[in-house]
């Protein structure tokens, strides 16, 4: 059910300048003898759709927990549009957070939820009916206002936390995992509308997850969190083809990683070729081994292969199902195969 | 080897095992099961004692005879309203258990905030046991104790001329009443509020800061209209255990402190007049009937 939300008109396209809205310098949280976020540095810009990626316990949410004044940090300093507020109150940063679990108040309708931090400020009557409109205008839920959340389903819940938290209409908004408790499908159709929201009112987006496919797809950078510290930031592109370190190459996407002339090689399984002869691959820069295919798997969309090289490491490569009938490698489990990649397409990780 | 001999055979097995499989295929059987001994109990026992208590409202007493004369009459409950003696025990009775429940929610909420929001886990278990405690001694001994710290010569006293300031003469009479109320069905109400708070997830307190609430909002908005199941579901207790009650007034009341269980005692007992007791026992029944409307119709039980 995704509809496409028209930008407005005469709406100031997002301002890119560069200029950092957050600056975060030496983060550092501990609990009770356990460090959950340490050394963090970061910098995001105003208008970016910036994404903290990493699993869980890995110090993403704690980080955005830090910036929206539910933790204290142990040291380091947040400031947000030039001010530090690591030691103020949530409700005194312009800030404002998206809630995995939604929160919305289930004793107040949906029309009274999104008004909530309007009258919190004491904006006049008149303005906060015709924002919350706006509000419900924005993720298509004009007609459900009345509604009390309990009768709502997760998508449109979802949607209900989005405006409210957009209608204070804040320099930035957190968003901690707002897709994970949603089905596939509504995820993705989600995921395209959020975007889109996003540009059409320009409000900075600091966005959790731990799901890689949905960090690539949104973000304009990201930041791939490990244990408490922050292994790369970067925009997708450069995550997924220059990753930093073994974390993060074997975090996003899918790698194998493999040992050549005393370089760690990083093979993405779009980029291993698989055949049941090296004649093909004579000339174009191919590097060619040889293995063994030790499983095929059918995933519909592609088919999975594992091949054991001959070195000993295992290598993955996907082959995408084209042409269902005669396409496709023709080889049985055990039977030794050729594995080519072109030298451009692998990269080796320092170190 | 076979099935049977590792005991997988599902016709195995005695009478029980029969039993649970019928169970199991004709659930409705098994709710009758569940529901019927609980449910005779509740209607034989206790809803139909209460019509014969109604019921026996509408006789008399022959005051020569002391028989009771079974003939449909109104005048009980004409003596309740009209006589003013007994207006002014319900009003008192009413009054009393008002100001408990009223001071019960005060002093219960910010214990139960504690312990189900700031508290630790131990702590918590600690300040639970803590609240319950008292209701492992008697009822009776903890009134007892009452009287001994508000007695002219007791404790209280003894401690506030010890400070130097002015002795109080505020045992047998409502004062008394009213703190010793208080004190013994505090418990009622702090643990209804408790469970209520404890079931607001961490994520409304942090949304509502988020939204630009400080804490007086936060609580006002929030946490009261999530906790008031808890309230009113403590309220019930202190209110109808108040009401209902009529040992604290001969134990710690003053001269002229009958409650509406007095009056119902003396007349099953000394004046030996049951319909008059029974007319009198409906108006906490009444009241507690239109306190529960009243909540109900303020929206208290729409959050439950």
């Amino acid at each position: 059910m995704l509809k496409v939300v028209e930008p407005k008109q005469g709406r100031q396209a997002p301002e890119r300048t560069g200029e950092a809205l957050l600056r975060i310098e030496g983060l550092r949280k501990a609990f009770k003898g356990t460090v959950a976020v340490e050394h963090v540095d970061l910098d995001i810009r105003r208008g970016e759709f910036f994404t903290l990626l990493g699993p869980s316990g890995s110090g993403k949410t704690t980080t955005l927990r830090l910036i929206a004044g539910f933790e204290r940090p142990t040291a380091g300093t947040i400031m947000l549009e030039g001010k530090d507020v690591a030691t103020l109150a949530p409700f005194e940063r312009n800030v404002n957070t998206v809630f995995q679990d939604y929160a919305l108040f289930p004793h107040m309708t949906v029309a009274e939820n999104i008004a909530y931090g309007l009258k919190a400020k004491h904006v006049a009557k008149e303005e906060c009916r015709s924002r919350v409109a706006e509000a419900l205008r924005m993720v298509q839920l004009s007609s459900l206002g009345e509604r009390s959340p309990a009768q709502l389903s997760g998508g449109q819940r979802q949607r209900v936390g989005l405006a409210r938290a957009i209608v204070n209409r804040p320099g930035l908004l957190l968003l901690d995992e707002p897709l994970g408790a949603l089905d596939l499908k509504l995820r993705q159709d989600m995921q395209i509308e959020l975007k889109h929201i996003q540009e059409t009112v320009g409000i900075t987006f600091l966005y959790v997850t731990h799901d890689q496919e949905e960090a690539l797809s949104m973000s304009d950078r990201i930041a791939v969190f490990n244990n408490g510290r922050i292994e790369q930031v970067g925009s997708p592109r450069e995550i997924y083809d220059r990753p930093a370190s073994e974390f993060v190459a074997r975090f996003v996407g899918t790698s194998s990683i493999i040992e050549r002339d005393g370089r760690r090689l990083v093979l993405r399984p779009e980029k291993v070729r698989l055949a049941l002869s090296a004649d093909g691959f004579a000339g174009g820069g191919w590097h060619v081994e040889s293995g063994r295919l030790e499983e095929s798997v059918y995933v519909g969309l592609f088919t999975r292969h594992i091949v054991t090289l001959d070195g000993g490491e295992a290598v993955v490569s996907v082959e995408p199902n084209s042409d269902g009938s005669d396409g496709g490698l023709k080889a049985v489990r055990g039977q030794t195969v050729t594995v080519a990649w072109k030298s451009g397409g692998v990269f080796s990780l320092a170190g | 080897m076979t099935a049977a001999e590792f005991g997988l055979d599902g016709r195995q097995g005695g009478a029980l095992r029969r039993l649970s499989a019928l169970f199991w295929r004709r659930p409705s059987l098994a709710l009758v099961g569940l529901v019927v001994p609980p449910l005779a109990w509740l209607v034989l026992i206790y809803i139909a004692a209460l019509g014969v208590l109604f019921i026996a409202a509408f006789w008399s007493v022959d005051p020569f005879t002391g028989e009771i004369d079974r003939t449909w009459t109104l005048a009980n409950f004409e003596a309740v309203v009209s006589i003013s003696t007994y207006r002014t025990i319900v009003f008192r009775t009413i009054l009393i258990a008002a100001a408990v429940t009223l001071t019960d929610a005060i002093l219960a909420f910010p214990v139960a905030y504690f312990m189900a929001r700031i508290a630790g886990r131990r702590l918590r278990l600690v300040l639970i046991t803590l609240v319950v405690l008292p209701l492992w001694s008697s009822y009776l001994a903890r009134i007892y104790a009452w009287r001994l710290i508000l007695a002219h010569d007791g404790a209280l006293n003894w401690a506030l001329r010890a400070i130097g300031l002015p002795s109080l003469s505020i045992g047998y009479s409502n004062w008394a009443m009213w703190i010793v109320f208080s004190y013994v069905w505090l418990p009622f109400m702090i643990m209804p509020v408790y469970a209520a708070l404890e079931r607001i997830p961490p994520s409304y307190f942090e949304a509502s800061q988020d939204l630009g609430a400080r804490g007086w909002r936060t609580l006002v908005k929030v946490v009261l209209p999530l906790a008031m199941p808890g309230l009113i579901a403590g309220s019930i207790f202190t209110f109808s255990l108040t009401l209902g009650d009529y040992i604290t007034p001969v134990l710690v009341g003053g001269p002229g402190s009958d409650f509406i269980g007095n009056v119902v005692y003396s007349n099953v007992g000394v004046a030996n007049n049951i319909p008059f007791a029974a007319a009198y026992a409906t108006v906490p029944l009444v009241m507690m009937a239109l306190y529960l409307w009243g909540a109900r119709r303020l929206g208290a039980f729409e959050v439950m």
